[in-house]
């Protein structure tokens, strides 16, 4: 709390700090819910920008690492930056069959299931990724992305028979 | 809560999520006792969920994007070779990573059809990590080292589509031509901008990044090729 409270009052090396601490967690985040890297990279350095100009409304009633997720998870979801010229190019290069695998990279990392989470249907996997690896629970999703509760879980359902299916081919 | 044999999917989800009231999850739990089908299924879900639940919830993101992130808290726009109050690296510091961005993007593209065919898709992020979100303050002359690796490592990837493009749905072609055609576009006005302005640090970050997208279609194009 003492480099938020330092960072809400200007101090930049505090803020650089923070984002050293909870930037593995914000990118990993995007890059699940966006399914491309690019944007990942992206959003995580809008999700910083953002949380640097709302310090202020940042009361601590939760932690710093849950706001900073709830910004991740409304910038990544509502199409924040988005310009005539992305969502062409979203919208033509996601119909490839086959898109980026995020994370990858790292020892041990399970990139079947990456993959196949990649290429879920944006709702379905959005709503996956909050529930089944970030933990949230189907009202929070709703609320976070607008969406009707049962709506959230029929999301949830169906990522799960398409990454069950897609696993088991 | 069930068909006329089987537990529905969303009792299956619930049950294992937890959610079930209690009289409905001992119906389903008698039910299972005796459907094997029904266990299997579980089984199959709750191994999915375990896989999930052991996914890692950290990934360091490519690169350092703090330069970029210090630069927008700044202020929107900052003129390329300005000394900026603030910026704790040294100028040196900056443009040698670049001339290293350069040299990842040489390598990259020597060896691109060693990747393709490996699949490895490490490649791409190492574009992005070089360049992109934490690119030192660069003018166009600068840029361009760069923007020559971008380009042959694109030049490359294209070729290797357009070798095996009859190996590709008419569909998928059609889509990458028009999703490279709009990128074309971006880069050529970023790039003719540029000139205009050849000190402007956003157009060279807006630039690179054009670039990179074009390097990641070709490349995901190159995924969708069967394996030869």
């Amino acid at each position: 709390m003492e480099l938020v409270r330092k960072a809400s009052a200007g101090d930049e090396a505090a803020f650089e700090q923070l984002y050293r601490e909870h930037a593995g967690r914000v990118y990993a985040l995007c890059l699940r819910l966006s399914a491309d890297s690019v944007r990942a990279r992206e959003l995580t350095q809008d999700v910083f920008v953002r949380a640097w100009e709302k310090l202020d409304s940042f009361r601590g009633e939760s932690a710093f690492g849950s706001w900073l997720h709830r910004l991740a998870v409304n910038l990544a979801l509502t199409g924040h930056r988005g310009d005539a010229r992305r969502e062409r190019r979203v919208r033509t290069t996601d119909t490839l069959p086959e898109v980026a695998a995020p994370l990858s990279h790292g020892g041990g990392a399970d990139i079947d299931l990456e993959r196949a989470i990649a290429t879920l249907p944006p709702g379905a996997r959005a709503v996956f990724v909050l529930y089944d690896i970030e933990g949230y629970q189907h009202d929070e999703i709703a609320a976070m992305i607008g969406i009707a509760v049962g709506t959230s879980k029929a999301h949830l359902f169906r990522a799960r028979r398409l990454l069950r299916e897609a696993l088991e081919r | 809560m069930t068909d006329d044999r089987h537990l529905s999917e969303e009792t299956v989800n619930e049950m294992v999520d937890g959610a079930l009231p209690a009289h409905r999850r001992a119906e389903a739990e008698q039910h299972l006792a005796a459907c094997e089908r029904c266990r299997r299924e579980t089984a199959r879900l709750r191994a999915l969920l375990q896989r999930a639940g052991a996914l890692p919830r950290r990934a360091e993101p490519p690169g350092d994007l703090w330069a970029g992130i210090a630069r927008e808290m700044r202020g929107p726009r900052v003129l390329a070779l300005e000394s900026r109050a603030g910026d704790r690296r040294p100028r040196w510091a900056a443009v040698s990573r670049l001339a290293a961005a350069g040299l990842v993007l040489a390598s990259l593209s020597a060896a691109t059809t060693a990747l393709i065919l490996r699949r490895d898709r490490t490649a791409t992020v190492a574009v992005g990590a070089a360049v992109v979100p934490d690119a030192p303050p660069v003018a166009l002359a600068e840029f361009r080292r760069v923007e020559a690796g971008y380009v042959r490592a694109a030049d490359e990837l294209q070729e290797a589509v357009n070798a095996r493009r009859s190996q590709l749905m008419p569909e998928t072609v059609a889509t990458v031509e028009r999703s490279l055609a709009v990128i074309d576009t971006a880069i050529s006005e970023a790039r003719d901008a540029l000139e205009r302005d050849p000190g402007n640090r956003t157009l060279v970050d807006m630039l690179s990044a054009h670039y990179e997208r074009k390097v990641d279609l070709l490349k995901r194009t190159t995924d969708l090729l069967p394996r030869s």
